[in-house]
């Protein structure tokens, strides 16, 4: 099986002499779910811009869906097909009602206006959020804020998504409705989160970035937490 | 909507149009015969808004609030007939005449345009806009500024909060200026850090550099009979005027 996403020695900083990333190896097949677990300032979302083109790493190679990626033009051309969430739902949002939001990727696809407007449809209809299609963006919760900005990526039928800390300001209810949702996709993805339980919810394998690397662990398991107790959260073992 | 002839439901172009002409109609009026008439009209068009007397009287707040200092000011600087005096200073009718025709004027522009382009959806307006060939860079700003300036108010809201939390209280003196001249470069620049994630969110989405309209409009029989409307208004203040 050929992989969706595919890097090879990605090197990259954001000052010259200082890389945040050396030498980083990636893989995604079709299908699989990855979350991707690192300290705060790691370079989890730099990752992340680098997989979509929006920065260009100092050396290395990218290849999406068999297609090797180096100019902005090769990008644009399979951006849609990677949907990528932003850590700040307000950063995504910008049409005044959530349907012409949702509709917007779809109308940059090429659609037709009724076309794209029944796809943005039928994506709020899979997430269950139909009930907010003509609400105004702005003044959603922070987990509805959240749910729509999936949809907003979901509506052009991307291949993957990318899911950059989707639980931060969420409640134990929009979580679950979250893990629900993901659990009920059938894309491949990447999930970046500090929630372990989230993350050991939503995805088969846990990649851990750190040190400018990113090491895989197999030994690593990450359980779900059926039960509650403080700190769940916090990365522990029951021994 | 509760009405079913209302401006919402109408093609925004029409709707656009049409206060273009009152607005340019009532800016140029110097007589009070036709203003009048004006007021009456538009009281019509409120009854097609969605929005109560009471709504309506709060947005002309902040316009008429502005216009009591020309009252304060104006009918001292003209010259004519005294009402009262205060000192040498004397309180001119002249001037109360230009006072009354400007706040009339005013409201009466601010009426036409709560009344019509208010009524409105942000997007019904952008494509509106878009349609009448405005430029769209014009067009984006709007659209990007409805959504934005709501959100930059939200950043100096946190960092007003965060600067009270720690006791700041404003002073007249070199410290409180600083931290105003701080928290205003502050705002600008999470503007700026914003703007460039906004932007990464929209190439990611397809965006180069176009924003297809979502919704086409339409002219149909509703844009006809309030054209109709409008017009044999328009006409009846002309000839207003003209007598
Ligand atoms: N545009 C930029 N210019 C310069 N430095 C940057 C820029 N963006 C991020 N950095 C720096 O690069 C480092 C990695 O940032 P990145 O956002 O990728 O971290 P992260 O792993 O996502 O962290 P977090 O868990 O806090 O989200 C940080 O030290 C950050 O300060
Ligand atoms: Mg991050």
């Amino acid at each position: 099986m050929k992989p969706l996403v595919s890097l090879k020695n990605i090197s990259f900083g954001y000052k010259r002499e200082k890389p945040l990333l050396q030498e980083i190896n990636l893989q995604l097949f079709p299908q699989e779910k990855i979350g991707l677990i690192g300290p705060n300032g790691a370079g989890k979302t730099t990752l992340a811009f680098l997989i979509t083109g929006l920065i260009q790493p100092w050396q290395g190679e990218i290849e999406i869906l068999g297609q090797v990626c180096k100019e902005e033009k090769d990008f644009q051309k399979i951006r849609s097909k990677i949907g990528f969430v932003f850590q700040n739902a307000d950063d995504q949002l910008i049409f005044p009602t959530v349907l012409e939001d949702v509709a917007f990727g779809p109308l940059n696809q090429g659609l037709k206006p009724e076309q794209a407007l029944e796809k943005a449809k039928k994506t709020l209809k899979q997430l269950n959020i139909e009930r907010l299609a003509s609400r105004n963006t702005f003044n959603l919760s922070g987990g509805e804020k959240k749910i729509v900005s999936i949809a907003t990526v979901l509506s052009m039928e991307p291949q993957m998504l990318i899911l950059d800390e989707p639980t931060v300001g969420l409640d134990e209810n929009s979580r679950d409705k979250l893990i629900e949702i993901l659990n009920n996709l059938e894309l491949a993805y990447l999930i970046i989160s500090h929630d372990y339980d989230f993350l050991a919810r939503t995805t088969d394998k846990q990649l851990i970035l750190k040190d400018k690397k990113i090491i895989y662990d197999p030994s690593v398991v990450l359980h779900k937490h059926e039960h509650a107790h403080p700190l769940g959260y916090v990365y522990h073992t029951h021994k | 909507m509760k009405n079913n002839l209302a401006i919402a439901q109408l093609d925004p172009r029409t709707v656009i149009l049409w206060s273009l002409v009152y607005a340019f109609f009532l800016a140029a009026q110097k007589s009070f015969l036709p203003l009048l008439a004006s007021l009456f009209i538009v009281l019509f068009y409120i009854v097609l808004t969605p929005f109560s007397c009471k709504e309506i009287l709060k947005k002309l707040k902040p316009v008429n609030f502005f216009l009591l200092f020309f009252w304060l000011i104006i009918p001292f600087s003209l010259q004519g007939k005294a009402l009262f005096s205060l000192g040498k200073y004397a309180y001119t009718l002249a001037g109360v005449k230009f006072c009354l025709l400007i706040t009339l004027k005013a409201n009466l522009l601010m009426l036409i345009f709560i009344c019509l382009l208010l009524s409105l959806s942000p997007s019904q307006l952008a494509s509106g806009l878009q349609s009448l060939k405005i430029s769209e860079k014009l067009v984006y700003l709007f659209l990007l500024a409805y959504r934005y300036l709501f959100l930059l108010k939200e950043e100096k809201d946190k960092l007003l909060r965060s600067l009270k939390i720690r006791g700041f209280k404003p002073k007249t003196n070199l410290f409180t200026y600083k931290t105003y001249a701080y928290l205003l470069g502050l705002i600008l620049l999470k503007a700026y850090e914003r703007g460039d994630r906004v932007h990464k969110a929209l190439v990611l989405r397809g965006f180069q550099g176009k924003f297809p309209s979502l919704y086409s409009p339409k002219f149909t029989q509703k844009d006809l009979y309030f054209s109709l409307f409008s017009g044999l208004n328009f006409l009846l203040l002309l000839y207003l005027q003209l007598t």
